[in-house]
């Protein structure tokens, strides 16, 4: 049909792209792109040109009362963008309301720590995959899923023992004295010892296999319905009667609680470090003319030789990162601005 | 998780959790367990860490030296049962205060504010004891200890002993200080049973049983 032989020809023609080898160039640009990009070029030369014949023909004895209240710097005229600092009173307010925040979270920070903790420490065998380096050869099972940093945190915080000097002896010198048995003579001693091999032998090797010993408890109803989804793989490892199983869910568990623990010990002493700036801030507003005694310092000269010369020789000796000068806080080894004040009364 | 079974259920003495079981044999009745936390308690700790015996039964009598704020009392307390008796012996005033409301609710504890160097002034409230437990954090202990026993303890009678390596002697290592302090014990007319050490509950301690044996 005509209309189809003619209309054939009449499809959509598409435009050529940018070639793939110059596309880093952006898009092929065509004459109706060159229009824009010229006419807002034209557009601010005319711009630029208008406002030069203006400074040319510039009237100096032009005079107008608003000049009364402006101002020039080296002949240019400035002006003033509208901020207002805030008030020093406001901002104290502002502050201690930061502080107060803060504050409050720290508060139930350290709530949910102690309740971490009372949670940990009714698990007897907490530490026995961590220590695994104290008894060796024991314990097969030595990693917690816990990296160095989060058992670092808990070290300081005193949740995990910190293996003591006798602990690192011992385990160099290879004696393990834990567990020290007085005996008269010989006799008793291979009689002690047989003794523990039969009561070892004599617990039912088969212990492992028979399900839980049924004492005639029934189990308490799970009276929160809220925190039923948190706890239902590993009460349902819990009930099958497969010992490794039950030990694989109880690790997985107590590596679960000591992770959140780490992660919350580190918070709250964020949220220290917050609460001191903040109320380091307010004291500095305060009456009394302060001396800096001390700048924030790097504690631990570690990082210092882990840079060489060069590096430093670069910097002019400045200090290292930001391009302030402002020295990098750690937030490992901080240790707080000191100043001192002049005693004045307060009011 | 150790436990003790509550001797006043209902209640906790120091904010422990407490476990109820539902007993099957007797309908109706639950059974309170408390839990007993190793890092506070010394005697937790030596039983979690592997003691062979504590020598703490039902129905024996212990005086428990150095009872601070009756913790670790009500624990044993809860397992010498109605029948047993604990004697706790604490010095300071403000722990006595907590250890004497601790007192009231369970009955067969005897709370004694007095000085554990000074035995004769408290005689008159002791009778003869099966165990004595000590923990008190002096480097006399060992001395506290016998001059304890001497006057209450019974023949053939046992002593545990928590030793904080730290307090008797700073300087020495813990292993050399255990060692001498389980001679001191020889010399008093005791004859040392076993001492383990109470890693990873407590740095530098140990706890050591012995025998009471009166006549070398």
């Amino acid at each position: 049909m005509s209309s189809l032989r003619n209309s054939l020809h009449r499809r959509n023609h598409k435009e050529r792209s940018q070639l793939s080898h110059r596309q880093r160039f952006g898009i092929l640009e065509k004459h109706k792109d060159y229009v824009l990009r010229a006419r807002d070029y034209h557009s601010k030369q005319d711009r630029i040109r208008r406002l030069q014949q203006k400074a040319a023909d510039r009237n100096k004895d032009e005079f107008y009362f608003g000049m009364n209240r402006e101002r020039t710097e080296g002949g240019v005229h400035v002006q003033d963008r509208g901020n207002v600092s805030l008030p020093v009173d406001m901002v104290k307010i502002l502050k201690t309301q930061d502080e107060n925040y803060v504050r409050t979270m720290r508060a139930t920070g350290l709530k949910k720590i102690e309740r971490l903790k009372e949670q940990l420490s009714a698990l007897a065998d907490l530490f026995a995959p961590i220590l695994a380096d104290d008894a060796p050869g024991a314990e097969e099972e030595d990693d917690t899923g816990l990296d160095e940093e989060a058992l670092e945190v808990l070290r300081d915080a005193g949740v995990v023992a910190r293996p003591s000097k006798a602990a690192r002896k011992r385990r160099s010198s290879g004696v393990p004295a834990r567990h020290v048995v007085f005996v008269e003579n010989e006799e008793e001693a291979r009689r002690y010892v047989r003794g523990q091999d039969d009561l070892s032998t004599s617990h039912p090797v088969d212990g492992d296999n028979v399900g839980p010993v049924d004492l005639g408890w029934t189990k308490p109803e799970k009276r929160r319905k809220g925190k039923k989804n948190d706890h239902d793989d590993a009460v349902d490892a819990m009930d099958s009667t497969d010992m490794s199983e039950r030990r694989q869910a109880a690790k997985a568990h107590r590596t679960r609680l000591l992770k959140e623990l780490s992660a919350r010990l580190h918070r709250d002493r964020m949220l220290r470090y917050a609460e001191r700036e903040l109320e380091m801030q307010r004291l500095l507003m305060g009456k009394g003319r302060s001396k800096k005694l001390k700048g924030v310092e790097r504690v631990g000269g570690k990082d210092d030789e882990s840079e060489d010369e060069d590096v430093q020789d670069a910097r002019r000796g400045k200090g290292s990162g930001s391009k302030h000068g402002v020295k990098d806080v750690d937030e490992k080894l901080y240790r707080p601005r000191v100043y001192k004040w002049r005693v004045q009364r307060k009011r | 998780m150790l436990v003790t079974k509550n001797l006043v259920p209902g209640e906790s003495v120091y904010g422990e959790k407490r476990i109820s079981i539902d007993s099957a044999d007797v309908d109706g009745a639950k059974v309170e367990y408390r839990v007993w936390n190793p890092f506070r308690s010394k005697l937790a700790a030596g039983v979690l860490g592997g003691m062979d015996k504590i020598f703490i039964v039902p129905g024996s009598k212990v005086l428990y030296l150095g009872a601070a704020s009756g913790t670790s009392v009500s624990h044993v307390a809860d397992i010498v049962g109605p029948e047993g008796v604990v004697y706790a012996v604490e010095f300071s005033h403000r722990s006595g205060r907590d250890l004497i409301n601790m007192a009231k609710k369970r009955t067969n504890v005897i709370p004694i504010i007095e000085d554990a160097r000074t035995p004769h002034k408290y005689r008159i409230l002791l009778s003869t004891v099966d165990v004595i437990f000590a923990d008190i954090a002096q480097p006399d202990q060992a001395r506290i200890v016998a001059l304890n026993a001497h006057e209450f303890l019974k023949v053939g009678g046992h002593a545990v002993i928590s030793i904080k390596a730290n307090c008797i002697d700073s300087t020495a290592p813990a292993e050399a200080v255990f060692d001498r302090e389980v001679n001191v014990l020889r010399g008093e007319m005791f004859k040392p049973l076993e001492q383990i050490t109470l890693e990873p509950y407590e740095r530098d301690h140990a706890m050591v049983t012995a025998r009471y044996i009166r006549h070398m």
